[in-house]
């Protein structure tokens, strides 16, 4: 515990150290800040939509059920407090889904579109600051620990005394952590206090989440330690031991990431928007199979249903003929979209999937999709929104077009209308979240890769005794020492 | 000259040529990413061309056999019978040297649908399905490699530049082969900046390859005077005289503040500055906007009409006229909400010009997207050339929407086309002077603290 205590000391007696874990510290705090802002904000506006939409719904008067159903819905997605910490791909993937009849829309609004290229140097956002900066800082304060020791010879000293290397090791690690872990609580405490006036209270499921957030950024950031203490504990000189980190930081925060993203968007490509909605037109008009065009759809929906109903006019039907036709295009309609938005987000998913294994070539890979998914920002808590939002608009659209069928009969198509009290007994849309353990659930190989991390991290660090306790090495000047002095 | 060769020789350790050969690999992947993206961009463009040219192809011969009384108006394809289907595509074509930046491309749409019905506010709403993940996480080009990654290849060339002999007790011994300081630092730094244009050039060659040379000349002008600013940030460091240790932290320190900070606080700061209002918000009131006007039921009819051309023909030509009023009155409805949008956005941009002096790097990346044409301008004069483009569209149709009937081949042959109109090439490089001017500034600072430093201690 002495050990500890004076790693810690010297920790904060180090200015660099001291300095950087402050700046580091003030920018957390600053990121939560915003993010509880940002939050607090979206989620004020999302509300008022939903709300402003839901009047609009209920006070558009007298109408056709099917202009009403062209008129359409909105529904707008809820901002998870847990945002604040991750806004994930929020900013890339848009608030709100218009529901109409006839199509299956995408996420609209997307903030990206709305904003300066400024964006796309990343977002100040806590979680970038824990994948990127707290690694750094960890590297910052741990490189020289060992290394600098061993030039100074110091480390000789300590051994010397019969302090073993296992206790050396375990000594700094310990008092790298205390340092992460306290800035991590000290993020935490004011993310509560900030958090807490301005963002609603977190359900249950949310704190599993937070919870499940806390472990996950732990473990990434004890791979930093054991990697920092593995590298200064083998290094000759504290110049190497950093040298070796900071490329190792470079290469697995901003190298592999992009290169990772490129490498799924090439292994899956997504059709373009123009030859996605052509493709789907091209079912709708001329059929799935290209050889029942809509014309002759209908055609045959009427024999049918002349034939069934035994008569030989369209008006003489007992049920209105379009309503019934429309609740049929519908149907058809809702086939060729589950082809090509299933298409689509299966290569999204593989896509995720893709990106998830090459994690085992970074860890900051792993965390992302974790931390992401844990937040309930990520891909695929979009795509159980459009999920949900899809299976509403099928419900509605049967809803309208199915009283007409039914109710609709003997007048003219569009002199057909219904009121208010009407509108209020349409579906409600509302939305379950998903658990904890269906985010988690969606991230199989992210978590398996990350544990992958932390064992070999660990394996690292606790072969590392081994390179401090050969007497000769600590005692001999490093090879780089003597160079210098054959220099000189 | 012998003596630069000298530096040449020791400045290139093996350390350093690993981390320069590293470097050249990670842009020749970045060049063959960005090709490979370009390419498969001219095929989407040429697809989406392909379609148009298709369904002009089809309208034509539908209406030969109209003419000749083998098809009936009725089973026609849709453009045919209801002139607000036919789409004219208008395409932003994918410049050359996006095979260097690929940029905003990603995110912005490249194609609008142009019809008759089409609203100046919405030309660009159908974005494309790009994965969000992949555009949170960027594009892996040579932009990204030279604006991300060469300042960290600076500073390893340079951080100890000077601390290093004074850590090993050397210094004086170099001085006194080279006499003064600034002498020795001269050479030093000849030596690491001719390396360092090495590795600049070669990957630049090669876009030379592939794209017109004067905006490559522009990246090359650019990417020296970044290249500089991280030189002269390095000397100032190290006079400050300070360990290596202490020198790199302060370098990293640096490059994150630049690359990393900078850029998110300012984003930060001029989102709140120019509030832009939600387009969730603008969103309602478009919608109860077109509620609350008389218009709302003859607006809904007209879509309802499109939905449902079977019904439009038998409503005849009216209805398109009267369609097409409803949506220029709704576009007429729109556009103050509209301007607000696009003013606030303005003045973020103006915002964000104003303090990309706080980093040389906000400046660089604007430069390099800029030059390659895939960033925020050469879009905007895309949807300005669109909407420009819409008037002289339904100029040419209106009257055929009004008096009813189908379209004719000869309204065909004279409809117009839209072509994007690259803007002079003086134009860029007035806006890339003005650039680099400014990337010059805090390098000419640090350099003139570095020559009073010099001054002050000439043989230190």
């Amino acid at each position: 515990m002495t050990l500890v205590g004076k790693e810690l000391r010297e920790i904060a007696r180090d200015g660099r150290a001291v300095a950087a874990a402050i700046i580091v510290l003030a920018l957390i705090i600053g990121a939560l800040t915003v993010g509880a802002g940002r939050v607090a904000e979206d989620t004020r506006r999302r509300d008022s939509a939903r709300k402003a939409d839901e009047q609009l719904w209920r006070n558009q008067g007298e109408r056709n059920p099917h202009i009403a159903a062209h008129f359409g819905k909105y529904a707008v997605r809820e901002m998870s407090p847990l945002a604040l910490f991750d806004p994930g791909v929020t900013t890339y993937a848009g608030p709100a889904i218009w529901i109409e009849a006839h199509y299956q829309n995408p996420f609209s609004f997307r903030p990206a579109d709305d904003a300066t290229s400024l964006l796309r140097f990343g977002e100040l956002a806590p979680s970038t600051l824990f994948q990127w900066l707290l690694p750094l800082l960890v590297i910052a304060i741990g490189f020289p620990m060992i290394a600098a020791e061993r030039e100074r010879g110091t480390l000789r000293h300590i051994a010397s005394l019969g302090v073993s290397g296992k206790r050396i090791i375990s000594a700094k690690t310990t008092a790298l952590m205390i340092v992460i872990e306290l800035l991590i609580l000290g993020s935490a405490l004011v993310a509560a206090i900030f958090g807490a006036a301005r963002v609603p209270r977190l359900s249950s499921g949310e704190l599993v989440r937070a919870g499940a957030l806390a472990v996950t950024y732990t473990l990434y950031l004890g791979i930093f330690i054991a990697i920092t203490i593995a590298v200064s504990a083998r290094a000759d000189t504290a110049r190497t031991a950093v040298t070796i980190l900071l490329a190792f930081w470079i290469y697995s925060t901003l190298v592999v990431p992009r290169l990772a993203s490129e490498i799924a968007s090439r292994s899956y490509p997504v059709p373009t928007s123009a030859d996605f909605w052509s493709a789907i037109r091209h079912d709708i008009d001329r059929g799935m199979d290209g050889h029942n065009p809509r014309n002759a759809r209908r055609k045959a929906l009427e024999a049918t249903m002349l034939k069934q109903y035994g008569v030989s006019r369209v008006e003489d039907l007992p049920i209105n003929f379009e309503g019934f036709a429309l609740e049929e295009g519908e149907r058809y309609a809702n086939e060729v979209f589950d082809r090509h938005y299933g298409a689509l987000f299966e290569t999204y998913r593989r896509r995720d999937l893709l990106q998830q294994t090459l994690s085992l070539a970074s860890p900051l890979l792993a965390v992302r999709g974790l931390s992401m998914a844990l937040a309930g920002s990520d891909v695929a808590h979009h795509h159980h929104f459009a999920h949900s939002t899809e299976i509403y608009r099928r419900d509605l659209q049967y809803f309208l077009n199915h009283d007409m069928t039914e109710n609709a009969l003997g007048v003219e198509f569009l002199e057909y209308k219904r009121g208010q009290s009407f509108w209020d007994s349409a579906p409600k849309f509302s939305y379950e979240p998903s658990s904890a353990g269906w985010a988690l659930g969606r991230q199989p190989v992210a978590s398996g890769m990350l544990g992958l991390w932390v064992l070999g991290a660990a394996v690292l660090l606790f072969a590392s005794p081994r390179a401090l306790e050969i007497p000769e090495k600590s005692m001999r000047p490093s090879r780089r020492a003597e160079r210098s002095a054959e220099t000189a | 000259m012998k003596r630069l060769a000298t530096e040449c020789r020791l400045a290139a350790s093996p350390a350093l040529t690993m981390i320069a050969v590293l470097f050249l690999a990670t842009s020749a992947i970045a060049i063959w990413n960005g090709m490979s993206w370009r390419s498969q961009r001219i095929a989407a463009v040429e697809a989406e061309r392909g379609r148009g040219v298709e369904e002009i192809e089809t309208i034509r011969r539908e209406l030969a056999e109209i003419e000749a009384g083998k098809l009936e108006a009725v089973n026609a394809t849709l453009p045919t019978r209801f002139l607000g289907r036919f789409n004219h595509r208008a395409i932003l074509p994918a410049p050359p040297l996006s095979v260097g930046s690929i940029g905003q491309a990603d995110l912005h749409p490249f194609a609008a649908h142009v019809s008759l019905f089409s609203v100046k506010h919405s030309l660009l709403d159908k974005h494309e399905l790009a994965d969000p993940l992949a555009l949170l996480a960027g594009r892996f080009d040579l932009a990204f490699v030279m604006v991300w990654l060469l300042p960290l290849v600076i500073l390893a060339f340079t951080f100890d530049v000077i601390s290093r002999e004074r850590e090993r007790g050397i210094l004086s011994l170099a001085l006194a082969q080279s006499g003064t300081l600034p002498r020795l630092l001269r050479a030093k730094l000849g030596a690491r900046a001719l390396l360092l244009g090495v590795l600049i050039a070669i990957p630049l060659f090669f876009l030379l390859l592939l794209a017109p040379p004067f905006n490559v000349a522009l990246w090359a002008a650019t990417l020296v005077a970044y290249a500089l600013f991280w030189i002269a940030l390095a000397v100032a460091v190290n006079l400050w005289g300070s360990s290596s240790a202490t020198n790199a932290t302060i370098l990293t320190g640096a490059w994150l503040l630049l690359l990393v900070v900078m850029p998110a606080a300012l984003n930060v700061h001029v989102t709140r500055k120019h509030p832009l209002p939600s387009r969730l918000d603008a969103l309602a009131e478009i919608r109860s906007v077109n509620l609350d006007t008389a218009e709302a039921g003859e607006r809904l009819l007209g879509q309802f009409l499109q939905e449902h051309p079977d019904l439009a023909a038998a409503q005849g030509g009216p209805g398109a006229g009267q369609y097409y009023a409803v949506r220029q009155s709704q576009e007429r409805n729109i556009l103050p909400l509209v301007t607000a949008l696009e003013e606030q956005l303005a003045a973020q941009h103006t915002a964000v010009a104003r303090y990309s002096v706080l980093s040389p790097a906000i400046i660089t990346d604007e430069l390099l997207l800029d030059i390659a044409g895939t960033g925020r301008l050469r879009f905007e004069s895309y949807h300005a050339q669109l909407r420009l483009f819409l008037d002289r569209w339904r100029e040419h149709f209106v009257g055929r929407a009004f008096r009813g009937g189908l379209v004719t081949p000869a309204e065909l042959d004279g409809m117009p086309h839209f072509a994007f109109a690259e803007e002079p090439l003086s134009a860029t490089a007035g806006r890339a002077s003005r650039g680099i001017a400014l990337l010059l500034i805090p390098t000419f600072l640090l350099v003139g603290i570095t020559t009073w430093k010099l001054r002050g201690s000439p043989r230190m």
